[in-house]
């Protein structure tokens, strides 16, 4: 148990700078992105950069994309969106659930849906 | 190389692939949270036989994890290796250059940072190609990447400490490095 305080100890002033830095800079980030996530009624759903389905974010769909891995399911449903069901070993597309806000990545199958305005590209709007 | 860093390598690679394949059995309570155990072992490398020991036990260990689990040369395998390559050198030049103001916390922490900052960049520039979802996703991965380097720096330290007191070889090693 010494050991551990000692440990404890040894952890330097420029440690804990650097962590709270650290922590402020990602808390910050994460409200800055949550700022610009996007917002709209339009889910791409692109696989290894090329758009493959462009869907209204209000009309209930499933369509299946193949990427490299097999078969992504894209469930559209009461505003949201979510992968229903997809070949990659860590499932981390699935258990993100339904969103209604940002993408969501499945990086095996190089599957992205984004949800968006129709606005192709560039900055939708910039508010002062 | 001499034969008791080749030695120490294989020791310690073993334990960085024990520690991996351990973690990978426990379930991750979010999406995107990895521990990265492993990390405890190439600090720990780091801080008592130098850079280059260090470098070698993260390449051994990424490389055997991706045979063992069938991931070579997939997006799985070019972020962990570009992730464990880029926080080991970081984590080296901290080491080398700021050692005198940074505990093994601190170094952990900016090796940490390196790892996900590498592998955001990587999956932005080879798999994703789109800037938004990358954005979206980087300070949840910061933010629990600061816990577990934090915890995986604190780890080591302990684990830096009980070798010193118990090992007189390991003792002068490490009086020889700083």
């Amino acid at each position: 148990m010494s050991l551990a305080r000692e440990t404890f100890k040894e952890i330097t002033i420029y440690d804990w700078v650097l962590l709270v830095v650290l922590v402020l800079v990602s808390i910050s980030g994460s409200f800055l992105v949550r700022g610009i996530a996007s917002t709209g009624d339009t889910v791409r759903i692109e696989v290894g950069g090329k758009l493959i389905y462009r869907l209204s974010l209000s009309e209930e769909r499933t369509v299946e994309v193949r990427g490299p891995a097999g078969i992504t399911r894209v469930e559209v449903k009461g505003g949201r969106v979510r992968v229903a069901d997809s070949p990659c070993p860590n499932k981390l597309c699935v258990r993100q659930g339904w969103t209604e806000r940002g993408a969501i990545i499945c990086l095996p199958n190089r599957v992205v849906v984004t949800i968006g305005g129709d606005a192709e590209g560039g900055v939708d709007a910039v508010s002062g | 190389m001499q034969s008791r860093d080749r030695l120490r390598i294989a020791i310690l690679a073993a334990y960085a692939i024990g520690l991996h394949g351990l973690e990978r059995m426990i379930p991750a309570p979010l999406p995107w949270l990895r521990f990265g155990l492993a990390n405890i072992i190439t600090l720990t490398a780091l801080m008592l036989y130098g850079l280059r020991v260090a470098l070698t036990i993260t390449l051994i260990r990424v490389l055997l994890v991706s045979l063992l689990t069938g991931s070579f040369l997939g997006p799985g395998f070019v972020l962990s290796l570009g992730g464990g390559v880029a926080s080991t050198l970081l984590m080296g030049l901290a080491s080398a250059l700021l050692s005198s103001l940074f505990s093994p916390v601190g170094i952990s922490l900016i090796g940490s940072m390196a790892h996900n900052l590498t592998q955001l960049t990587l999956a932005y520039l080879l798999f994703i190609r789109r800037m938004e979802p990358i954005l979206f996703v980087t300070p949840l991965i910061l933010l629990l990447g600061i816990i577990t380097g934090m915890v995986n720096g604190m780890a080591s330290g302990l684990l830096l400490k009980k070798l010193k007191g118990d090992s007189p070889e390991v003792k002068a090693a490490a009086g020889r490095e700083s």
